[in-house]
């Protein structure tokens, strides 16, 4: 069993800066000498109302490490939306307290631990929950993320020592064994530094202090122990498992969220409250033995597991108290989590944070302790805004960009929202059936994860569209994912049958509560200084479209109160800077070039490109891209474009696998290119992945004398695809002028249209198969696009004495 | 002059001078991968479940590439191993369009593609990420396979 000491020693052999920041520096200055009390204190909390604090409590409370969190805000930046949100970090800590204490009491009722052993475990969880956010930078989550990633390797370094000292001695589930290869769920950085602080000497010696029962060395490991969620050592009790206490300090429905849920709804002013006494009176415990075991849980009973385990349960008079506290956790993160100004205001001081830290690291060389300390200080999220807006440091330029982007804040000058992004915000959205017209679909898909992983670069174009020396003040914030679990681990004794257990869940609907702020949550916004709304929102609308051809609609600008005239001068005034080609791309978004037209981007082209080296792909999809872009082809092609680059992919491998395979040894019209329509079906029809989602035919109505392939979708409704196929002995681009617009015989038999011309082709000169890729756009009535690609073959069979041999097969 | 964003890329952990231009797997990518997947593969329609998502990382005879791996963590419940991000999988897969309805932990997404468009997200990505989607596309097969021998 590992000991306080040979962890830290670990610590520091593996984190050795971080480390050596908290134990030697900060940990000896914030917790410094201990001076325990000897007597109690009444605390009186608007959510708790009156209580009292042990002297073992209070002790740690007067702590200047607990005292600082008075001024870390417990919602960062919400306050400059809402302005009651000022409530702190140590006030959460505090209510958390009082939470586990009183759920414990609650639920260990229910169990047969006697008044001692309930005393020691309630000390140790009141003392955990107490010091589980002690580690919490300024501006809190923002803090502790911006630290997490400038100096990831300590922190992930600290990270796997933790875990692997910390372990669960017992494993709850039989199938955790076989999980070995994937980690432990990640620690936010802020967990890791509060547990560092438990972990140093300074909390040892005064934890030996504090007239725990526990050793200080067990103590401090069980406190750590407990802040990482696994407390299973004060949870095992032989035969008999207290699971609750877990879920007490780790859960879905812990003591952090039922005091913050409480709190930051109170503070904010919402009209909406979780009746937290009524939730927590209706605690109980459900006992789980083999007999009423659910199926779908993965618990083993008998030595050396338990006989019995005590679950956080509640009775069913309590599921619509849970279901209250659900619903108000997620109106909590609609109106407050993820409200739009308290978005741009964190994207601002994360922007800023960012590049201060980074600074100090890489330029100025300044240690992790350094940075730590400066987010610790004791005067909190104000004091560091504060020293940020009087940075002075003999760097001129730092100075100024730092102080600047302080002041703003300060005085609560925020980026203003220029367009929002969603898949119900753009023009192709069809509300009446809720998605996207299929036509589009790809490109909204494609985009969504690019997007979210190149935010920077967006940024970048955005801001160097507008001005090439851009100051960085473009933000993307791009759509929060939700972190509300769905099924919790909560359990409800079955009225009707006693003994049985239920999920929670089987009481309310979880899913229909989230459904109904779906929207929220799913909007990116692109932010911005408020005197260039329009300009950045015509400028995005732009970047966008060009990088995936998404064309935000008018809800993209109204959710962003940009007045619709605003953008379109933007945008014309935009028009006039740029070269010929993006003038198109403007004229699309303007739509005042007629219909709004598909402008594919190369990404488009990437899979039905993927047979081809990638030093030819990515050239050959550009030069695509931008022909396609110009033939001006409306929105709705986007289906006949896609089926058709489905069909190339398949067409691109036959080309790459066969080029110089074939010889036009066949002197009967058509012969050659009979052979070639055989060889190419029968390759086509013995691809798993193309038989899954397509068929081929021949095409036996086929005029003129063309031997054609017609490729249909297994899927609903999309028009089959013609694939002319020409073998002739002359170069591929003569074929191209030749017979690219032949499929126009097809424009008017319900065939897509978008055709592909498939030629076998011969040429003295080596030419690469990416070469041979074309378009051509075919002019009528209803304009045709075809695709065009050629295989070379030899005009002749090589002489035996030739360099060259004839593949095998090839005749 | 200091150059600023330089400063901002380079505290996510982007090289100097480096770009972030080519796409990561993330636990979101492989939710729209898997939706694409069970729609290719299969009867999409009440399989896209959270649990499908689990039983792909968790069953016993997956062995797990380890650039998935390297995004996927695990919780220890009391209904057993639960990977920690299948919410987000499955989020983003809703968000992106690949499916529809929302944290369905207990309840199917509705596909929200067609086979071709599946396939063809599918190839994109697997331009960039072909062993990983092969071995995805291998999971659902043998997972189709084990509940149509039931």
């Amino acid at each position: 069993m590992s000991s306080a000491e040979s962890v830290r020693t670990e610590l520091r052999l593996r984190c050795p800066e971080l480390a050596a920041a908290i134990f030697d520096d900060l940990a000896p200055d914030l917790i410094g000498t201990p001076r325990p009390r000897t007597s109690s204190r009444d605390i009186n909390d608007p959510i708790w109302k009156l209580f009292t604090l042990s002297p073992a409590q209070a002790s740690i409370v007067d702590l200047p490490l607990m005292q600082r969190l008075r001024r870390v805000r417990q919602l960062g930046l919400a306050h400059l939306v809402y302005p009651g949100a000022q409530h702190s970090r140590l006030e959460h800590s505090i209510g958390t307290m009082r939470a586990a204490g009183v759920m414990f009491a609650r639920l260990s009722r229910g169990t047969r631990l006697n008044q001692r052993e309930k005393e020691d475990v309630e000390e140790l969880i009141s003392v955990a929950a107490l010091l589980h956010d002690c580690g919490h930078t300024a501006f809190s989550h923002l803090g502790e993320r911006v630290l997490g990633d400038v100096y990831g390797p300590e922190f992930r370094a600290a990270q796997a020592v933790l875990q692997a000292h910390l372990q669960d001695p017992i494993s709850l589930s039989s199938s955790a064994t076989a999980t070995g290869r994937l980690r432990p769920k990640p620690v936010p950085a802020a967990e890791i530094i509060s547990v560092l602080f438990v972990l140093s000497p300074s909390m040892e010696a005064l934890i030996g202090q504090l007239g725990l029962r526990l050793s200080a060395d067990r103590a401090c490991l069980s406190i750590a122990d407990m802040i990482m969620g696994r407390p299973s050592d004060i949870c095992d009790k032989g035969a008999e498992y207290h699971h609750y206490i877990k879920a007490i300090i780790s859960g879905d429905i812990d003591c952090d969220k039922i005091d913050y849920v409480a709190r930051d709804a109170y503070y904010a002013g919402l009209p909406i409250s979780a009746d937290v006494d009524r939730l927590l009176s209706q605690l109980a415990t459900a006992k789980l033995t083999r007999d009423n075991c659910p199926s779908d849980l993965k618990v083993q009973f008998g030595a050396p597991s338990p006989d019995m385990y005590y679950l956080l349960g509640i009775r069913p008079a309590g599921a619509s108290a849970l279901e209250m506290f659900v619903m108000t956790r997620s109106y909590l993160f609609e109106r407050i989590y993820t409200h739009h100004k308290v978005r741009a205001a964190e994207r601002a001081m994360e922007r800023l944070l960012r590049q201060f830290l980074q600074y100090q690291k890489g330029v100025r060389r300044r240690s992790l302790a350094w940075c730590l300390r400066f987010l610790v200080e004791r005067g909190g999220d104000d004091a560091v805004l504060d020293r940020l807006s009087r940075w002075d440091e003999g760097d001129a330029d730092a100075d100024e960009n730092f102080r600047r982007r302080a002041d703003r804040i300060l005085d609560r000058d925020l980026p203003q929202r220029a367009l929002a992004l969603s898949l119900r915000t753009l023009a192709d959205f069809q509300r009446d059936v809720g998605r996207l017209a299929s036509a589009t679909f790809n490109t909204w898909s494609l985009a969504f994860e690019d997007i979210a992983q190149n935010t920077l670069d967006i940024e970048d174009g955005i801001d160097g569209l507008l001005d090439p020396r851009g100051d960085g003040g473009i933000y993307l914030d791009w759509v929060a994912s939700n972190p509300v679990k769905e099924n919790p681990d909560i359990w409800v004794h079955d009225p009707s049958s006693p003994g049985t257990l239920l999920r929670v869940n089987r009481y309310f609907d979880v899913e229909q509560l989230s459904n109904a702020y779906r929207d929220v949550k799913l909007t990116g916004w692109i932010f911005c200084d408020r005197e260039r709304k329009a300009d950045v929102a015509a400028a995005a609308a732009y970047v966008l479209h060009e990088r995936y051809d998404l064309l935000p609609g008018p809800e993209a600008f109204r959710r962003a109160k940009v007045p619709e005239n605003d953008h379109a001068a933007a945008l014309r005034v935009l028009r006039t800077r740029i070269d010929d080609r993006a003038k198109s791309l403007v004229d699309n978004l303007l739509g005042t070039s007629g219909p709004r037209a598909i402008k594919p981007p190369p990404g488009a082209w990437l899979s039905a490109l993927a047979a081809l080296d990638e030093a030819e792909r990515l050239p050959a999809a550009g030069k695509l891209s931008d022909k396609v872009a110009a033939c001006g082809f409306p929105r709705n092609f986007y289906d006949d474009f896609q089926f058709a680059l489905v069909v190339l992919e398949f067409l691109v491998r036959h080309q790459v696998t066969f080029n110089r395979h074939a010889i036009f040894a066949h002197s009967i019209p058509y012969g050659n290119e009979k052979r070639f329509q055989g060889h190419l079906r029968d390759f086509l029809s013995g691809d798993k992945d193309f038989s899954l989602i397509c068929t081929v035919e021949e095409h036996t109505s086929a005029s003129g004398g063309s031997v054609d392939l017609v490729v249909r979708s297994k899927d609903r409704n999309r028009r089959p695809v013609i694939v002319e196929l020409k073998s002739e002995k002359s170069g591929h681009e003569k074929q191209y002028e030749s017979h690219a617009g032949q499929p126009l015989q097809y424009a008017e038999a319900g065939y897509g249209r978008v055709t592909i011309l498939y030629c076998q082709y011969a040429s003295e000169a080596s030419v690469r198969p990416a070469d041979t890729l074309d378009v051509r756009k075919n002019d009528a009535d209803s304009p045709q696009l075809a695709i065009c690609l050629g295989q070379r073959a030899f005009a002749s069979v090589p002489s035996a004495g030739g360099a060259t041999t004839v593949p095998p097969g090839a005749v | 002059m200091i150059d600023f964003r330089r400063l901002e890329r380079e505290s996510y952990g982007v090289p100097a001078g480096g770009s972030s231009e080519r796409v990561r797997l993330t636990p979101e990518l492989l939710g729209q991968l898997i939706s694409c997947v069970l729609q290719l593969e299969g009867d999409a329609a009440g399989a896209i479940t959270s649990s499908v998502f689990q039983d792909i990382f968790l069953s016993p005879a997956a062995a797990v590439p380890e650039s998935i791996a390297d995004v996927l963590h695990v919780e220890d419940r009391l209904g057993g191993a639960t990977v920690e991000e299948v919410t987000r999988m499955a989020v983003a897969s809703q968000a992106s369009g690949v499916a529809g309805r929302m944290n369905p932990d207990n309840v199917s997404m509705i596909p929200k593609t067609d086979r071709l468009q599946a396939h063809s997200l599918l190839s994109h990505y697997a331009v960039r990420f072909p062993s990983e989607v092969n071995w995805l596309r291998e999971m659902v097969r043998q997972r189709s396979g084990v509940l149509a021998g039931l």
